[in-house]
């Protein structure tokens, strides 16, 4: 019996600047992970990271589990994905964590 | 300290636009992601969790204070103000853009530094004896040596593509404070029967999921043919290392599968060939290029000056807190009147071995006033004053002090290694700095952990070991168990000349109950030793590891259990 | 396929290759050689070998650099060809492994033409140490 799948977002990092991105519905990457596109179709998710990296230039592309918040917000669950997205543990003033600019509404998931 | 000469300089600065004009190309297209990527590591350039990372090479450990003022003004400009110095006596920046990059090699170059082969499966900076040219126990500075092999091994035609990575090390001193049996190739000076000066070569070492302690190839091998015998264990290795499988490309698993003799048989056949090369250039270097960097490493002008210092007794009869740091901090220097002064990098609550783009700045004055412009930076990450006269010392420390550099724990439990970890790194499986801080602050009490004594605490966020855990005498390995970080210990690991692995002790530990594990292990020390002069890793040797299983893993629950 | 020489690009000759297991007797002889054949099997031959050609598997895989380097050691003074995955960023390495040119193919030539593979004028550090 196949797995039930998981809900998953995708992500990249910028290519110039290295900072990481999300790939939201109408297939942009954005800094901003409350607009990132869940899916449990790997497929899909892969297409659309596909028509998006046409428009910028990105690299390691990877799926990463989530779960969905009431809210809709996707959250991390590896808290690998969850350091990626916040920035080091040991430094809060550093890292998406510190960036208020793609940091609106960030608060409700800490 | 060697300079660079033209040669060099124009090197590296073609370096430089060969890798700008990569970049654009990669921007364009006509390079793949999967065709820049080597190229970007062989200019010490990786992509970590938040952004990309770079990895600038301080050759053997050694740098001058305008290079460290620039590595300071690099950080600002192009980073977030600090820099990470590493177990490989380099210095990474964490948050660096891929198109500042090329800017920021060329202000390298502008010092004479680079980052060319800190990553990527070639042969990697060569790393030596941080108390080079200063310790009293030392036959022969090595730096001449590992500047040798930095010339040869910059962009060696035949070993840019090796099966993966290449790590030499090199040390003057029989007492090895370079690690060089954990690396594919460690050599050490030393003096034969005779008289003259060469080299033991010890091939095959590594930490990482294969713990291998390296094995002597060569017990004597003359200066002239160091460079003709690398190059041999380099072909056979690049020959016929295995190429598919990454966890088996080391050289370590090569000597192991084909067994030492037969490999050695190899290299001594390929060195014998060498020698006696049909044409092309030997491989016996130009002994106006070897003087002239044996010339570069000649002894500053030292003072004449008495064994001690009529102030600085004064001071340390004085000031317990300046005693208690040169009681740590300081080693023996070969020159009368001398000292050997360590900056710890381990302040109570730091990250191990980050620093300030001030400190560094703080510390590149003082190197300049009071260290014949000398500056090193350790394997165990942190920052050497190589020759202070004593009569200094009192003024050195105030500056360090006021600098929050002068924490007296240098050898002591809160003198940790750590890697970066999860907080920063790609591959971590576990974050390793927020264990280091969580040890040092259990440990902050300065009477506590002298009375502790000579202890190294290393720790690794993934089974790569950067951290070194393996020659830990407590050793931690932080590992991802099903979403949770667990932590490994082992006990018994020894970095030096007698190196050896530590032993596990038994299952992982969560995060949290790391510090008392530590503090268990302590006190079963405490117990069972002899004198105080008795350290923990001897104690460990002698009375072996069941007493510390015991106390870690009371008897209902079975050790080794998982 | 174009080959890549110090004066640019070329159309490829046609040559026809042998196996080095199985030499025919004459001369003019241009072999194939995988990256793991031993080189010393042809010594004897060397006489009769107008061209080597090493293959590349993936631009990854340096056993090339090293094989060209003991061909030469050992006395080779033919025509010495990469054939496969090179990218022009290692055309200085197989210039300075001994290759005289290098073998690629259409689509490579496409994304990466000629001007880029015209090495910048660098002498090797192993110029540099070589004894005089």
């Amino acid at each position: 019996m196949p797995k039930p799948a998981k809900p998953q977002i995708a992500s990249a990092n910028d290519l110039l600047e290295g900072h990481v991105l999300y790939l939201s519905g109408d297939a942009v990457w954005t800094p901003d992970r409350h607009s990132a596109f869940v899916s449990t179709d790997a497929d899909e998710l892969g297409a659309l990271a596909d028509k998006a990296s046409r428009n910028r230039q990105v690299v390691d592309v990877a799926f990463i589990d989530v779960t969905v918040a009431d809210d809709g917000d996707p959250r991390p669950v590896a808290l690998r994905e969850v350091i990626r997205d916040r920035g080091p543990t040991i430094r809060t003033d550093l890292g998406r964590q510190a960036d208020h600019t793609i940091q609106d509404g960030q608060a409700r998931n800490v | 300290m060697y300079s660079y000469d033209e040669f060099d300089r124009d090197y590296v600065k073609n370096r430089v636009a060969i890798f700008r004009d990569q970049v654009a190309r990669r921007v364009s297209g006509a390079l793949t992601e999967d065709e820049f990527k080597p190229l970007r590591l062989q200019n010490g350039i990786y992509l970590q969790l938040h952004a990309y990372m770079l990895r600038v090479a301080i050759p053997y450990g050694t740098l001058n204070s305008a290079q460290m003022r620039q590595l300071a003004m690099i950080a600002e400009k192009w980073d977030k103000g600090y820099g990470h110095f590493t177990t490989r006596q380099n210095i990474q920046y964490n948050w660096p853009k891929l198109i500042d990059l090329p800017d920021i090699l060329d202000a390298l170059a502008d010092v004479e530094m680079h980052a060319i082969q800190t990553s990527g499966n070639c042969i990697r900076n060569v790393t030596a004896d941080h108390f080079a040219g200063a310790a009293a126990d030392e036959v022969e500075d090595p730096r001449p040596a590992a500047e040798l092999l930095r010339q040869w091994s910059t962009d060696h035609p035949e070993f840019a593509f090796l099966p993966r990575k290449f790590k030499i090390a090199v040390t003057g001193s029989p007492n090895d404070r370079a690690v060089i049996k954990a690396h594919d190739i460690g050599l050490r000076v030393l003096r034969n029967d005779a008289g003259e000066v060469g080299y033991q070569v010890i091939v095959g070492g590594g930490l990482g999921r294969t713990p291998v302690v390296g094995e002597t190839i060569r017990e004597f091998l003359p200066k002239e043919h160091l460079l003709a015998y690398c190059e041999a264990i380099l072909r056979v290795y690049n020959l016929h290392g295995r190429r598919d499988n990454k966890y088996k490309a080391r050289i370590k698993i090569l000597v192991m599968e084909e067994g030492l003799e037969s490999f050695r048989n190899q290299v001594e056949a390929e060195f014998a060939s060498l020698l006696e090369v049909h044409n092309g250039p030997s491989l016996i270097p130009d002994p106006a290029v070897v003087k002239r960097i044996e010339d570069a490493f000649a002894p500053p002008r030292f003072e004449d000056l008495p064994e001690s210092d009529a102030a600085y007794e004064a001071r340390l009869a004085e000031d317990e807190e300046f005693a208690r740091w040169c009681a740590t901090n300081l080693t023996a220097h070969r020159q009368p009147g001398y000292a050997i002064a360590s900056i710890s990098l381990k302040p109570v609550g730091a990250a191990p071995g980050d620093a300030s783009a001030d400190q560094m700045r703080v510390v590149a004055d003082l190197a300049e006033r009071y260290s014949f412009d000398e500056l090193r930076v350790s394997h165990e990450q942190n920052l050497i004053l190589p020759h202070v006269a004593k009569r200094d010392l009192p003024a050195v420390y105030d500056a360090l002090s006021e600098a929050e550099l002068a924490t007296a724990n240098i050898g002591l439990i809160g003198d940790i290694i750590a890697c970066p970890g999860l907080d920063y790194c790609a591959l971590a499986t576990a974050r390793s700095i927020p264990i280091a801080q969580d040890i040092a602050q259990h440990f902050s009490d300065p009477d506590y952990s002298r009375l502790i004594g000579d202890m190294k605490i290393k720790i690794s966020g993934c089974i790569n070991s950067c951290g070194h855990h393996h020659v830990g005498h407590i050793g931690i390995l932080g590992l991802d168990r099903a979403g949770r970080e667990n932590y490994q210990i082992t006990i018994g690991g020894d970095h030096t000349e007698s190196l050896k692995m530590g032993q596990r002790l038994g299952r992982g530990f969560d995060a949290e109950e790391v510090v008392p594990a530590i503090e268990q292990l302590v006190q079963t020390y405490f117990s069972l030793r002899e004198s105080e002069a008795e350290t923990f890793l001897q104690v460990v040797e002698r009375a072996g590891t069941q007493p510390f299983k015991d106390a870690l893993y009371p008897a209902k629950e079975p050790a080794d259990a998982g | 396929m174009p080959v890549v020489t110090p004066d640019g690009f070329r159309a490829s000759d046609n040559i026809a290759y042998v196996s080095p297991d199985a030499l025919p007797a004459g001369s003019d002889l241009a072999v194939d050689m995988p990256n793991d054949a031993d080189p010393r099997t042809l010594v004897e031959r060397f006489g009769d070998i107008a061209t080597i050609r090493i293959a590349f598997p993936a631009f990854g895989d340096g056993r090339g650099f090293s094989l060209a380097r003991q061909l030469r050691d050992l006395g080779y003074t033919g025509h010495l060809r990469a054939g496969g995955n090179l990218i022009s960023d290692q055309y200085r390495h197989a210039r300075q492994s001994g290759f005289d040119d290098v073998e690629i193919d259409d689509a490579l030539a496409e994304r990466q033409p000629e001007e880029q593979w015209i090495v910048r004028e660098q002498r090797s550090y192993r110029e540099k140490l070589a004894a005089r």
